[in-house]
């Protein structure tokens, strides 16, 4: 009976084991399928990036273009001031993402730790900028802007950006995390705050830093609206608004089109590519406590 | 040959030029590339002829992008001295313009040609520029000879509509229909059939008139036999699966290139038209006006002498000649050297028969915007049978007198 | 509290003084150029406002005019407003949840996934991060009514061709697949930290007790996920009201067939950016604030009792 039961129990086994195989595979399966979905766009940009005009329109569709019109690439490239675009995106961007750190970090750390009177009201000014679209302040905005004179400006693109309310609420969320105690004793021992603030609780929270750094610069790097309506030479427009122009001008162009769009997503892609652990391990923050 | 000389000199000029300029002034368009090139040779032979005008040519994008700049920099006090545009806009700072007549020699302004005088309540603060016209685009293998009436254009389209593949799905039209541009889609139709949107003085809407009526019967059937698609003409006609379309004249490089891609030879006619109707035609393009705001007198004076440069006659031959809009002066029209185009080269022909027998302008109501967002989006729904005609008309006509009102 | 107490204690006075500090250079940018053209927007929603205007001989750059509540009279007889209200909630009711299950599944797939999972991050993530103008160039082309590659692979399906751009009950679709695909591996990367976060006590308690997957799933993933949930959800509801970049690059900078593509934010940019009404797009934009806020404040009280950010 013993002998008997104990096979049953591994034939059960097998079965469990078999079963959770066949689950695991069609969970594979789907996975694939789905991130094939994902990548299918980038997949088809590239290719039509690498074709002929007409075999762009051909169905059904060369899949691998053969030869690679790389010709594409310096064409569009030439067709507009690109090298510009990218000079303009990448500084506005860095601008930005270091203004938002510095700023969300004091924001951020002063949320989060310090007694002030009026912080309640303070904090829920903050909260309430997430629920304000930004597309409501497009128009006053804009007037704004050309009476300080910054109208088609670098200032015009990075000083409205170096803070958001998002970022502040985010870096007070990293900043709760780290105890009273370690502030307590760096007080102590005399430290300032500033000081405190800057050498031990910054680094404590470096993955914090790196999220909200990420998304401005993504953010930037993708705005498109405010950079059509604040600029006015093609000398400061950015990849987006640049590609919107290419766009109007190449119009039916598709391989030209898809080899632009090429060039502007690749360095987010990169971007991403090196960052990813700092950007997940932020965002795990982001829902949490 | 004498525009490179002139360049040339306008070059070699250029350093003494740039320190007798006293008086800038600052020409906001859309032009990209060759016709960029051109309003660049045009504004430097001006510079040279008046050494102290200096012109500042700036691409403002499309014409949307044009619009917002021209408004956001109103709002701030600082718009160009020049800028090209549409009738709809001129309406919305009419009180912002330079009244032309008080700037422009007489003589100039006599001469422009007639079917392009606009007076906006009573004022003309705008010239001519670049002036295009709505003509019918065919490919020369399917269309021998390409129809001149809507009957013909009906029985011509039901002919060439059909599913070459043998697979139960339409892939060739005889015409390309763009639902969201009521211009091409309806409002030509209208004039030809002799409707019109508002009465003379503006009181009643008369769209849903029996003319009215009429076109928009035609344009049920018309897009029967049409790849309806809101996509500019020539990427459909660049696939080879439409045989006929109507559009502006200044899309001809565009439509060439199609054509190219697709293979076939480019035809040119004047929009079909009722027997009993008028050839009329609808013209595109824009005008050119002058800001007063926050310009010196010196400015304006300078920007009125480079209007009356654009239009004399040679240079807005030279100009049409390279971009393919028309002369907007009689005696350019006139002249032997235009005539000399139009026989080499039959788009030339079409487009200039096309504006003298029939062009037209917009409405120049202040509403026309709100007019004009309206009645797109009833063609819309007529051509894509979602009312009929007679019920989506009264419903328009409804839109338009609550917006004038 | 604080605050009263601190007007007292010197200490927590100078630490206020150095908070405001370490506020002011947020607070100042957020003042000018949020809550300075916040305010100015309210305003402009009972304004008139006109350029270039000739007013006793004197042209006026910028001239507004209050008119009351005119502007909000005109937006709820317009058809075009109706329209865009009605389709942005439709395409906020339906793409927000479809995104968000969607993401939930992934998730939980991620979760189980031991191998390739950053090959897996890296492929949802990637549409997430990408330019919107550019990714909806390429979709356009994809979209495309004969030559599109959507069509050509639904055709292979037997499914005849289908007019995704063009056709007035489909540009709703075709704007909602477009995001969820693009959201739906950043909702997952959140949900999917928040998994991890989970204790794994829990599941091998629920497995003592015989609990199958699927039950655990449902009495302690989704449970314990509810914050991440409850913010995901907020975020994408306030952001889907919003929604207007992919439109105009997907529609060409137009509302779609029929108006089929007219969302709010596509009203009040049409409006102000195209007709020059900048009182009524402003009162536009106040509608849409109005409804973000009563979400959020809904949101906010249903799911209260639920989730604490503050502990």
């Amino acid at each position: 009976m013993a002998v008997s039961g104990e096979a049953q129990r591994l034939r059960g086994m097998t079965t469990y084991r078999l079963q959770r195989g066949l689950g695991r595979m069609s969970l594979y399966v789907v996975l694939i399928v789905g991130a094939v979905v994902m990548l299918l766009p980038f997949f088809w940009m590239l290719s039509t990036s690498f074709k002929t005009l007409v075999d762009a329109m051909r169905i059904p569709p060369i899949w691998i273009p053969s030869p690679l019109q790389w010709q594409n690439y310096p064409a569009a490239w030439h067709a507009a001031p690109f090298a510009r675009y990218f000079f303009n995106s990448f500084f506005i961007s860095s601008m930005t993402m270091v203004g938002e750190v510095i700023t969300c970090i004091f924001a951020g750390y002063a949320f989060a730790k310090m007694k002030f009177f009026g912080k309640h009201v303070l904090f829920l000014l903050v909260l309430a900028t997430f629920m304000i679209p930004g597309h409501m302040l497009l128009v006053p905005s804009y007037v704004l802007v050309r009476g300080l004179g910054w109208y088609d400006t670098y200032w015009a693109l990075i000083m409205p950006w170096i803070t958001s309310g998002f970022g502040i609420f985010l870096m007070r969320q990293f900043f709760r995390t780290l105890p009273d105690e370690l502030w307590d004793a760096a007080r102590i021992d005399g430290c300032p705050r500033v000081r405190y603030v800057l050498q031990i609780a910054v680094p404590m929270v470096r993955p914090g830093i790196a999220t909200v750094a990420l998304l401005q610069f993504i953010n930037s790097w993708n705005s498109f609206l405010w950079v059509l309506i604040m600029t006015d030479s093609p000398l400061m427009r950015t990849i987006p608004v640049g590609l919107r122009f290419f766009q109007m001008e190449a119009g039916t162009e598709y391989p030209m089109l898809m080899a632009a769009s090429t060039m502007a997503i690749v360095p987010v892609i990169i971007l991403f590519f090196f960052a990813q652990k700092h950007f997940v391990r932020g965002l795990a923050r982001t829902g949490v406590k | 040959m004498r525009r490179f000389f002139v360049v040339a000199m306008a070059g070699l000029l250029a350093a003494g030029v740039a320190g007798v300029a006293s008086v800038e002034i600052s020409f906001w368009h859309v032009f990209t590339e060759e016709h960029a090139r051109a309003l660049q040779a045009l504004a430097d032979e001006f510079m040279v002829e008046n050494p102290d005008v200096k012109v500042e040519l700036v691409f403002q994008g499309g014409y949307g992008d044009l619009s917002r700049k021209l408004f956001a920099a109103l709002a701030a006090g600082t718009p160009p001295t020049l800028s090209l545009q549409y009738e709809n806009w001129t309406t919305q700072w009419l009180d912002s313009l330079v009244d032309l007549d008080a700037y422009v020699d007489p003589d100039v302004l006599a001469d422009v040609h007639p079917r392009f005088v606009q007076e906006f309540d009573g004022r003309l603060v705008t010239l001519p520029f670049n002036r295009s016209i709505i003509i019918m685009y065919y490919r020369k293998d399917m269309v021998p000879e390409p129809p001149t009436t809507w009957d013909a254009l009906l029985e011509l389209c039901r002919e060439l509509t059909q599913d070459t593949t043998g697979d139960g799905e339409t892939d060739f039209w005889g015409f390309h229909l763009r639902p969201r541009s009521p211009e091409e889609a309806f409002l030509i139709y209208l004039e030809q059939a002799g409707g019109t949107i508002l009465s003379e003085d503006w009181t009643e809407v008369t769209i849903n008139d029996e003319d009215g009526l009429r076109t928009a019967d035609f344009l049920t059937e018309l897009a029967q036999y049409s790849l309806v698609d809101p996509a500019f003409s020539s990427g459909p006609f660049g696939e080879g699966v439409v045989a006929m379309f109507i559009g502006t004249s200044a899309g001809l490089p565009f439509n060439q290139a199609a054509a190219q891609r697709a293979g076939v030879e480019l035809g040119f006619a004047t929009v079909p038209y009722p027997e009993d109707g008028r050839p009329a035609s609808q013209m595109m393009g824009t005008n050119v006006a002058i800001f007063e705001m926050g310009q010196s007198e010196a400015q304006i004076e300078a920007a009125a002498r480079f209007i009356e440069y654009l239009l004399r006659p040679e240079n807005t031959i030279d100009w049409a000649s390279i971009t393919g809009y028309i002369p907007v002066t009689t005696s350019a029209i006139e002249s032997e050297a235009w005539q000399a185009k139009m026989d080499e080269n039959p788009f030339f022909a079409v487009q200039t028969e096309q504006l003298v027998i029939g062009g037209f302008g917009q409405l120049l109501h202040p509403e026309y915007w709100d007019i004009r967002s309206v009645i797109t989006d009833y063609v819309e729904i007529i051509i894509m049978g979602d009312m009929a005609p007679k019920q989506a008309l009264d419903a328009l006509a409804d839109e338009i007198r609550w917006i004038i009102e | 509290m604080a605050g009263r107490r601190g007007l007292r204690n010197p200490r927590a006075l100078r630490e206020s003084g150095e908070a405001y500090l370490y506020l002011l250079p947020a607070f100042f940018i957020l003042g000018l150029f949020t809550f300075y053209p916040f305010v100015d927007a309210f305003r402009m929603s009972f304004q008139n406002v006109r350029t270039g205007v000739r007013i006793d001989g004197q042209l006026i750059p910028f001239f507004r005019e209050y008119i009351g509540l005119t502007n909000f009279q005109i937006l709820f007889r317009d058809r075009h407003f109706l329209q865009a209200l009605t389709q942005t909630s439709i395409y906020v009711a339906i793409s927000v949840p479809l995104t968000l299950g969607l993401a939930l599944l992934l998730a939980t797939a991620l979760n189980q996934a031991l191998r390739m999972r950053a090959f897996f991050r890296l492929a949802y993530f990637i549409p997430y991060i990408t330019p919107v103008v550019a990714l909806a160039m390429v979709w356009t082309w994809i979209y495309h009514d004969r030559v599109g590659l959507l069509n050509y692979i639904l055709g292979l399906f037997g499914i005849s061709r289908m007019r995704w751009l063009n056709d007035p009950s489909l540009a709703l679709p075709a704007i909602i697949l477009f995001n969820v695909l693009r959201y739906v591996g950043y909702q997952a990367l959140i949900l999917l930290a928040g998994m991890q976060n989970i204790e794994r006590t829990y599941y091998e308690a629920a497995r003592v007790d015989g609990a199958s997957p699927a039950k655990a799933w449902r009495h302690i993933t989704v449970p314990l996920l509810t914050p991440q949930l409850f913010f995901v959800f907020l975020i994408s509801l306030m952001g889907a009201y919003r929604i207007f970049d992919e439109v105009f690059i997907l529609f060409a900078g137009g509302a779609g067939p029929l108006g089929s593509a007219r969302t709010i934010v596509f009203y009040l940019y049409d409006q102000a950016f195209n007709n020059f009404r900048l009182g009524r797009a402003a009162a536009a934009s106040v509608v849409l604030f109005g409804i973000i806020f009563v979400l959020a404040l809904f949101q906010i009280t249903v799911t209260q009792r639920r989730v604490h950010y503050d502990q």
